[in-house]
């Protein structure tokens, strides 16, 4: 055999190990993935009830501190608060789209949050941010 | 490339990384540390525009003179898209000034060494060293944020910043 062919062989043989794992790790892989979706099935709507009760009460505190606020929509997730409020005394977005600042969980709010100030006029216009879905997906708290 | 531009184009790409942190679940303290860094940069690099293209002082304080400064300035104020609303802009620009100082402090030069930052672990008393990455700097509001969040993607976009495609 040539050197050249060798050498191909070894790339081939090398490309195989990389690119197709082994039968029984797609196995494990699928397993997990099904475990997975069970668990999350299994909980998705007791998280939702514990995210609108985050979502609460970020509402309440953000009404209590900032009288601006019009009004307030949550976006619902079962793993993040996604809020956003509609506050008079804010600007008018130039972008097109809603910002939000994301907050990792903490002590007080043990689940990640999203929260994003808009003007009330723009309530129905502004894109949204990646991964939130429409505007009609929103609940006003 | 000129002072005002070297400013601009490093509040960018800090804000960028600001972007980045900020869809990710690493600590607040990232996302507020970048974000601290960008509004600085981007608000010395806009005082330059109204100032005149010289280099800036090397200190932290930079955003809320810029806010100040925009009350006088009419061209921000139109740029801002408040045209005529006078009032409005004033009441929006201190309100913003008050949320802008809180971010401005969290400069660790300004802070010192007992008061919250989101880069060095700092002790508040004796006996009590705190980690950036462990708190939750309580001190800015989730709503205030939001509302910072929001001014600093107009201002870039106020100077016609955009990413491709937006």
């Amino acid at each position: 055999m040539s050197k050249k062919r060798q050498r191909k062989r070894q790339q081939d043989k090398k490309f195989k190990r990389i690119s197709f794992p082994t039968r029984s790790s797609d196995a494990i892989k699928r397993l997990q993935e099904h475990a997975r979706k069970i668990t999350a099935e299994g909980g998705v709507v007791g998280n939702i009830e514990k995210v609108l009760e985050q979502a609460k009460k970020l509402a309440s505190e953000a009404r209590e501190t900032d009288p601006n606020i019009t009004k307030i929509y949550w976006f619902p997730h079962d793993q993040e608060v996604r809020l956003i409020e509609a506050d008079e005394n804010t600007i008018k977005s130039l972008t097109g789209h809603v910002e939000p600042f994301y907050f990792d969980s903490t002590a007080e709010i043990p689940v990640p949050s999203g929260i994003a100030i808009i003007r009330p006029d723009e309530v129905g216009k502004l894109e949204m941010p990646k991964g939130w879905g429409d505007w009609e997906n929103g609940k006003e708290l | 490339m000129s002072w005002y531009y070297a400013f601009l184009s490093q509040a960018w790409s800090d804000y960028q990384v600001f972007e980045d942190l900020n869809e990710s679940r690493h600590p607040n303290c990232h996302k507020l540390h970048y974000l601290q860094m960008t509004t600085e940069k981007l608000a010395k690099a806009c005082l330059m525009e109204i100032n005149g293209n010289s280099p800036p002082k090397t200190v932290h304080k930079a955003f809320v003179g810029f806010l100040r400064c925009t009350k006088s300035y009419p061209l921000w104020k139109k740029r801002l898209g408040y045209g005529h609303k006078k009032q409005a802009y004033a009441a929006y620009i201190n309100r913003m000034i008050q949320i802008a100082d809180k971010i401005e402090k969290l400069a660790p030069a300004i802070s010192g060494t007992s008061q919250p930052n989101p880069e060095y672990p700092w002790s508040p008393c004796a006996g009590d060293v705190r980690c950036p990455a462990d708190y939750d700097f309580p001190e800015i509001r989730r709503h205030e944020l939001g509302m910072i969040t929001a001014l600093v993607a107009n201002l870039f976009r106020a100077l016609d910043i955009k990413n491709e495609g937006d």
